[in-house]
């Protein structure tokens, strides 16, 4: 199968201290993938080298063929779009504003509109509310936005940094089925990184777990959610 | 969608309504008294208030700018220097006043805007500070510290505005035109933009939108309106000197924007209109105009953090909790 995000070798510094030692997985194309792990394992620091924020001190990432260049805005260029972690939403626009910031890129304004309702198709509550002020709105409704934002790029490969945090329960496995929707409709490659490794692994195709800057597993999602070290490390069982 | 009442903008609020008939109840009183006085205020607030309103541009992208004052003086010395050496019509004149202060604003912007918040805040006061030496450096040109006196007046298609009651008209025309212009650029995908940069840069950087770009050209925009606004106040009073851009008319520009709601797309106005008569109704206060302006800003920082605009939506708030 083609991947659609490599990411090979990845070893990236602050300063001193080494972050990552050296992290390589595939994202395949069209699939979820889902990087769990728990705090400080470096899930961050991928996703920040993928967004061209880090300089990775060795490894590369791929988009389909193309090399990324470690500079803020190369990825986006290639169709990688972030939602970020903590809901990071223009508090004082309003929502449809701010999904409309999501696809500046995007300079066909019919291909925008179409984008526009198939946002609001997967989150009818951000149709609702899409006048209302995007600081007002609930955690999860946030959440939804901060989605929608991304989607609204047009991205191939979609960047979910931790979307279930500080959700509630239901919200969350809603966000999860909406997640699955999006991807099995758009064939679009989405990756997945969360502490909440049962949501995500449940939903992933492919998933990788990674602890203190090292790829200590991957396999299916289901074949981790199985796995005795993940159960015991993650789920609690 | 009980929430949603607060923020939704739809074209007509009641209260948008009310501010409207507020303005134009204002913009009205000299012709009621028909005081030569009162008619000289009213230019004086919309002279204020179309600098203000283009100092509200600038802050629409997050940034102050202490250097208002100097772009109205390049706006001022251009179309004086035009009209009275090279025979341009006056009403040619301002539009190049504007030409030029936003060309320097547009060339300089580019290396400034990489500074924010408060060292952006210190290089555009040093800026403002500069251009008051240099014009003083150069008595061929700015006439020096006794400045240049006998301007001409506007004249419209050979008709002079000589007198008070002609030239208010035509301050309200202008006035209107750069109101108008702040509301296009609010409403429209630009001011989404200004917004998106104001709020997160980061943010706005990451989801495509050129911040550079975005600041330069609210820079450019601002202080274009500065120099139509100087050149105005040139033509209109007749005299100018480097002094009269000094960087205490900065300050001033400052005040009023603050004081009438940094962000408020009616802000500038408010604040003008409320700012400028005020030294001038108080009888032999005129010295103290920077004092009253202190306790004004003091008081506005911490009562109406919104500004004046946002004045109304506070009351009703409170009435509603109370």
């Amino acid at each position: 199968m083609r991947s659609d995000l490599s990411v090979r070798n990845l070893v990236v510094n602050y300063g001193p201290v080494r972050a990552l030692h050296g992290v390589s997985f595939d994202v395949p194309e069209g699939q979820i993938a889902a990087l769990v792990g728990s705090n400080g394992a470096g899930k961050s620091t991928v996703l920040k080298s993928i967004c061209g924020l880090l300089k990775p001190v060795e490894g590369e990432i791929r988009v389909g063929e193309e090399v990324m260049k470690p500079r803020p805005g190369d990825p986006l260029r290639h169709g990688v779009a972030l939602s970020p972690e903590g809901r990071r939403l223009f508090g004082r626009l309003s929502v449809e504003e701010n999904l409309m910031m999501g696809a500046y890129t995007v300079k066909d304004a019919a291909a925008r509109d179409d984008m526009l309702d198939r946002v609001y198709g997967y989150f009818p509550r951000l149709k609702e509310r899409r006048r209302q002020m995007a600081g007002s709105l609930s955690g999860g409704e946030q959440q939804m936005c901060a989605i929608g934002r991304a989607l609204m790029a047009q991205p191939r490969v979609l960047l979910l940094d931790e979307p279930s945090l500080g959700i509630a329960p239901i919200i969350v496995a809603e966000l999860a089925k909406i997640i699955e929707e999006i991807s099995r409709d758009t064939s679009m490659t989405v990756l997945l990184v969360e502490q909440n490794a049962q949501m995500a692994l449940s939903i992933a195709a492919t998933g990788v777990v990674l602890e203190t800057g090292n790829v200590v597993l991957t396999g299916t999602g289901r074949e981790l959610l199985a796995s005795p070290e993940v159960r015991a490390a993650y789920l609690g069982t | 969608m009980s929430m949603s009442a607060t923020s939704s903008a739809p074209a007509f609020q009641p209260m948008t309504v009310v501010w409207i008939a507020g303005i134009v109840l204002a913009a009205l009183i000299p012709w009621f008294t028909g005081s030569v006085f009162h008619f000289h205020i009213a230019i004086m607030v919309c002279i204020s208030a179309m600098a203000t309103g283009g100092l509200a541009v600038i802050a629409w992208v997050g940034q102050l700018s202490l250097a208002h004052a100097a772009f109205a003086g390049i706006g001022a010395y251009t179309s004086v220097l035009l009209v009275t050496r090279l025979d341009v019509p006056v009403l040619l004149g301002l539009p190049a006043g504007a030409l030029v202060a936003g060309a320097v604003a547009f060339i300089i912007g580019a290396p400034l805007l990489r500074l924010r918040g408060v060292y952006f805040v210190l290089i555009t006061f040093a800026l403002n500070e500069l251009f008051r030496l240099i014009m003083l450096d150069i008595p061929e040109f700015s006439g020096g510290s006794s400045g240049i006196a006998g301007i001409p007046k506007i004249s419209l298609f050979g008709v002079t505005l000589s007198n008070y009651q002609s030239v208010y008209p035509f301050a309200l025309f202008c006035l209107a035109l750069v109101m108008g212009l702040l509301v296009l650029i609010r409403r429209g995908q630009l001011g989404r933009r200004f917004a998106a940069v104001e709020e997160n840069l980061a943010l706005a950087e990451s989801s495509g939108i050129p911040t550079a770009k975005t600041q330069t050209i609210a820079f450019t925009i601002g202080s274009a309106i500065a120099g139509f606004s100087g050149a105005f106040l040139a033509h209109y009073v007749g005299f100018i000197s480097p002094e009269t851009f000094g960087f205490q008319l900065s300050v001033s520009y400052v005040i009023m924007l603050v004081t009438g709601g940094r962000l408020a797309l009616w802000g500038p106005l408010v604040g003008a209109l409320f700012l400028t008569p005020l030294p001038e109704f108080l009888r032999g206060a005129v010295e103290y105009q920077h004092v009253i302006y202190g306790v004004v800003l003091i008081a506005v920082l911490r009562f109406l953090p919104r500004g004046l605009a946002g004045l109304p939506r506070q009351l009703s708030r409170k009435g509603g909790r109370g």
